[in-house]
Formats: C-alpha cells, structure tokens, sequence
C-alpha cells in the first residue's frame, strides 16, 4: 500500500540555516499524527515542503505517491498557522470558493457546521472574532473529503472552548481512509486523539511513535515524556 | 480552472471596480446636465460654481478609475498572491501559469473597459446635449457611407484580420505593462525583509533594463536583415498585406519581451515562494 | 460516563476499563445498543482508532459483539458478565493489598481494618 505522507532524504535550507535535515517519515493511511516540536524546530516548513509552497533543497515529498503539485493539491486539505481566507468574503462565498475548486468539499458538511456554529452566511471575516475566522477556516478545510488533512497549529492562541470545539471538529470529520496531521507544541491538548507523534527538533525527526506504545514502554503520557526528551 | 480562477477573479476585482465605474459614469450625466443648464441659464452665479464642481470631480473621476485599473492589478497580485492569501490560492489544484494568466487576463479586461468607460463618459455627457447641437445626419451618412466603401475596398477579409490583430496587440500591450510589474513584486517579495521596497527598486530595475534591451534587439535583428526583409517585403507586397506585416511585427516585439520577464516570474513563484 | 484519564497507562486500556465498569455495574445492561465508535470517541474527545481498537479488545473478551450494519451490542451472556465483574474485583483487591503492604499491613490485619471499617461504618 502506498503511503499517503511519505518524505526521504528531505532536507531544507534557507541560506544559512538548516531548517530541515534528512527527515525519513511514512505514514499508512488511517492514522491522525501529531508533529510535535518546540517553536522553530521546521513544523511549519515540513507542512509548506508537504503543500508544494516551498521546494525541497535535498530528498523528497510525496503525497499517495506523487510530489507536491497539481494532482497532490486536489487531495490535500491544508490549514495554515494563520488567516489566509480573503477578509472580504462571506461563508456563503467561500463555499461557493471551495467548491470550484475542490470536487471532494461536501457542502452540505459545511452548511451544517456552519449552521450548528450559529453564524450570519452574510457576514464577512472581516467583521468575525479571530476565534470565529479560526473556526470557520477549519470548517472549510474538514469540510472536504481529503486523502490528506495539514493542519497547522490549529489550536493555537485560542480560548478552552474554541479548542474543544476544533479538536471535536477533527474528531467528527475523522475518515477511516485520510491521513490528518496536526502540527503543534501544545502537546497535553491533543494528545488523545492522536495515533502517532512525530517529536521534531532542530529540523529533524526524534521519534515517530504511537501514542500507547510510549505510554505503554515508559508509563507516562506523551506530554511528559516530550518535557523529558526536550529537557532544557 | 483557468475559468474557475479568473471568474473569481473578477469577482474579487470587481466589487472595486464596478462602484468606481458607476460613479464615473454617473458624473458624466450629471456634467452633461451641468452643461445644459449652463446653456439654459442666462445668469449664471451659484452655478457657475456647481458647475466647476461638477466638472471637476468628472474629470477627477475619469483620472482616479484609470488609476485603479493600475491599482487594482497590483495590488490583487501583491495581497491575493504574494500575501497570507498566498497560503489558499497556493495550495489550489491549479498550476503557477494558471494563476499568472488569470490574473494577466482580467487585468487586462479591467485596463481595456476603463478605456471604453471613459470613451462612453463623453458619449453620454455629449448625448444630454444632443438636442442643444445641430447636426447634419445626412452628411454623417454620407461620410460613414464613404468610409464604409473605401473598407470594401480594402477587403473585408483584412478588415476582420486587422481588428484581430489590434485586439491581439493590445492585449499583449497590456499583459506586457502587468508583467512588468508582477516581475518586480515576484523578486522582491522572494527576499524576506524589504518585500515592498524592493519591488520597487527592481521595478526601475527592470525598466532601466528594458530601455537597454529594446533598441538593442531593434540593432541586432536589423543586422539581422530582418528590417531589410520587412523592407523589401513592404515594397513587394499590397499596401493591406504590409500592414499586416507591421502589426504582427509589433506583436511578435511584445511577445518576446512579455516572455523575458514572464519565465523568471513563473519559476520565482513556482520554486522561491517566499509566503509571510 | 467519566471520560478523564490519567498518564501512566495506554489510553486504549483506560477505556476498556471505563466502559467495562459500565456493563458489569448495568450501567449499559446486557443486549444494550452501544453507541457509534465516532459517537463515543467524540464524546470522549479521543480518536477514533482509540476507541475501535478498545471495543476490538472488548469483543475478544466476549462483553460486547457487533452486528453487521447493525452496529454494537453488550453481550447477553450473564455469565460473561460476572467473570468480568470478578476478575475486575480481583484486580481491585490485588491492588489494594499491594498498598496496604506498603502501609505496612499484613493479611490479617488488612482484613480486621476491613472489618472494624465496616463495624464503625454501622455505628
């Protein structure tokens, strides 16, 4: 079986600074990983090699077998670590937006986040809390039946209840067949609705394991045992 | 998804655009109203005053929608590109041509409609004063008349063939202005401080380069022989054919130059992306 | 049900535990309709696989069943039931003594705290 998120060899630089080196990861589909690391340890650059928004320096990215582009973009549903829907639109726009684009967004899904969020369809992001534009985003991006689900920092800055509200949004929207992979350093917080953890620092990989097996090996949750890797 | 992309497109441009437009056209009326009543009024005072106004936030107008053509093209590839919504547009099923094109052909569009607006502003300013003017409707018939048969002469065939040729040229002319600019904002905005001014910088950069390479490829393919062949061509053929040859020389001209700085802009965005 | 967890042990066994309790408690009686696996791991706020890989094990011991595209059942089988109730007071028992003995106490002694306990409890 093909893996659905795969890289080898891959290694990224800007100038300088190393942000990636010689990461090896492969992930079946099914499973929902958490990539966790300290901030600034390549998360972020991982997820932009992932969406074809940087190109490798070294090794490859591939997506169910293919390298980012065209193909891969069709299957990939992507939430950056900010804003990046257009201020001006409302839902009912970004909707129609999302189902251009992407044959796999299931309108109705949305329509009925949306509705169970209680929001005005005629109200622009640009009038929204930053809690409410958060949750609206990731109403569009799990709204699509994607092989691939990025998430980025989906929980970051944002209030208790907004977190349950994102992490249940995951949880509902799980598909048996898609891969999701959350980026994040709030690591407590998602803890248990991962399968596997990737810990990241400095640009490479430390441990791709599952989450009951570390509880299992070292009888402790993934969060302590994080603090103990990373001690400073 | 070139359709796709550049129907939203206008979409996103033309919620900026169409209130502009409507003003304009809309100070174009109320200036021929002005004028009439000008006409009308045998005292003028108060209303010469209006009437100044009037007249000047016409003209005003006119001016600030040519701008936001310019604007509007700039900016929709600055903040829907190269901006946070670099991240959503990026990450679309669609290719970096497919991205560029859409955004080169409804700019496009915009430059040539505001063109056309302002051509109607003074049609539709002239019309509420039609009856104020005589005019001789015989002797435009007969002059339209005229030049209807000198075309026939011409050969309706060119005729047709010119006008596809005029569009073509002036939509390579106006993706030629685009690129200039998408060109400069696709450098600067790779580097990671600076983006805005930098652009600019390599804006005069890539213009200063231009005003090198131009008469430089005007010398080189006329040591080439390619003017003594339009040249002779010219004299060889009818007077319709050469002009022919000379619009799609100037085509060709446009077409060259658009892809010289169309290639660096596609492989910035497509391989040094450089997202906020 | 009380879906926290604690941090030593597998999440998964934390929730056979859990939903074990509830059957041999009759919380969730036998011949019961369970919920959807998505349903449950939404209630819990865990993941899915979590909770399919904790019913897998829960129909390997015989306390639920499942039914094609009927979904999930508690089993009706009684005697299922009460060996899971007495494996999992032997379990408790074991426990408990293991920390007693770290009190300090020795069998007989743990069982007359059990009962003076259970005397005062009567006062």
């Amino acid at each position: 079986m093909t893996a659905t998120f795969e890289c080898k060899g891959l290694s990224k630089n800007f100038g300088s600074t190393q942000a990636l080196e010689d990461v090896n990861i492969s992930i079946a589909p099914g499973r929902v990983v958490g990539l966790l690391g300290p901030n600034g340890s390549g998360k972020t650059t991982l997820i932009k090699l992932a969406n074809g928004l940087l190109t490798p320096s070294e090794g490859e990215v591939l997506i169910c077998g293919d390298h980012p582009g065209v193909e891969s973009k069709a299957v990939v549903s992507y939430l950056p670590d900010k804003t990046c829907m257009p201020l001006w639109m409302n839902a009912l726009q970004l909707m129609d937006f999302f189902q251009d684009f992407y044959r796999d967004f299931d309108r109705q899904r949305a329509e009925n986040m949306l509705r169970r969020l209680g929001l005005d369809d005629r109200q622009r992001l640009r009038q929204m809390s930053k809690g409410t534009r958060e949750k609206v985003q990731l109403i569009m991006v799990m709204s699509r039946k994607a092989k691939l689900y990025l998430l980025d920092e989906p929980i970051g800055g944002v209030d208790p209840a907004t977190r349950d509200y994102i992490l249940d949004t995951i949880i509902r929207n799980y598909d048996p067949e898609a891969v999701v992979i959350i980026s994040t350093h709030l690591i407590s917080d998602v803890e248990e609705i991962l399968d596997e953890v990737l810990f990241i620092n400095q640009g490479k990989i430390r441990l791709q394991a599952s989450v009951d097996d570390i509880r299992q090996q070292y009888g402790k949750s993934v969060d302590e045992y994080f603090r103990e890797v990373f001690k400073c | 998804m070139l359709g796709k992309l550049i129907k939203h497109e206008f979409k996103a441009s033309g919620r900026i655009m169409g209130p502009f437009i409507l003003v304009c056209l809309g100070l174009s009326v109320l200036a021929g109203l002005s004028i009439r009543g000008m006409e009308a009024q045998m005292d003028y005072g108060w209303f010469t005053v209006l009437f100044g106004i009037v007249m000047f936030l016409f003209v005003a107008g006119l001016i600030a929608v040519c701008i936001m053509a310019l604007v509007v093209c700039i900016e929709r590839f600055r903040k829907n590109l190269l901006g946070d919504e670099g991240y959503l547009m990026f990450t679309l099923p669609v290719s970096v041509d497919e991205h560029i094109f859409a955004k080169l052909i409804v700019s496009s569009v915009w430059f040539v409609v505001t063109w056309l607006v302002c051509m109607l502003a003074f049609v539709l300013m002239f019309l509420c004063n039609l009856d104020m003017i005589e005019v001789n409707w015989s002797e435009i018939s007969y002059v339209m008349d005229q030049v209807w048969a000198k075309l026939l002469d011409f050969g309706l065939l060119h005729i047709i063939g010119y006008i596809l040729e005029l569009l073509a040229l002036i939509f390579a002319g106006c993706c030629f202005t685009c690129i200039q600019f998408y060109s400069a904002m696709a450098i600067g905005y790779s580097f990671s401080n600076h983006k805005l001014l930098l652009s600019v910088v390599f804006f005069f950069v890539i213009n200063v380069a231009l005003s090198i390479l131009q008469p430089l490829l005007l010398a080189v393919t006329g040591n080439a022989g390619l003017l003594d062949f339009m040249a002779n061509s010219v004299q060889n053929i009818s007077g319709p054919a050469a002009v022919h040859l000379v619009m799609l020389g100037a085509f060709l001209y446009a077409l060259v130059f658009f892809v010289i700085l169309y290639i660096p802009t596609r492989l910035l965005l497509k391989h040094r992306l450089n997202l906020p | 049900m009380d879906w926290s967890f604690n941090n030593d042990t597998p999440i998964y066994s934390q929730l056979v535990d859990k939903i074990k309790l509830s059957i041999v408690s009759g919380q969730l009686p036998p011949g019961e309709k369970l919920n959807t696996v998505r349903d449950l791991a939404s209630e819990a706020k865990v993941n899915p696989n979590t909770m399919q890989r904790a019913f897998q094990e829960l129909e390997r011991e015989g306390l639920v069943f499942s039914q094609r595209g009927n979904g999930r059942f508690v089993t009706e089988d009684m005697e299922a039931i009460m060996e899971a109730k007495k494996a999992m007071a032997q379990e408790y028992i074991r426990s408990f003594i293991e920390t007693m003995e770290k009190l300090g106490y020795k069998g007989e002694e743990i069982i007359s705290l059990i009962r003076g306990g259970k005397e005062e409890d009567k006062q």
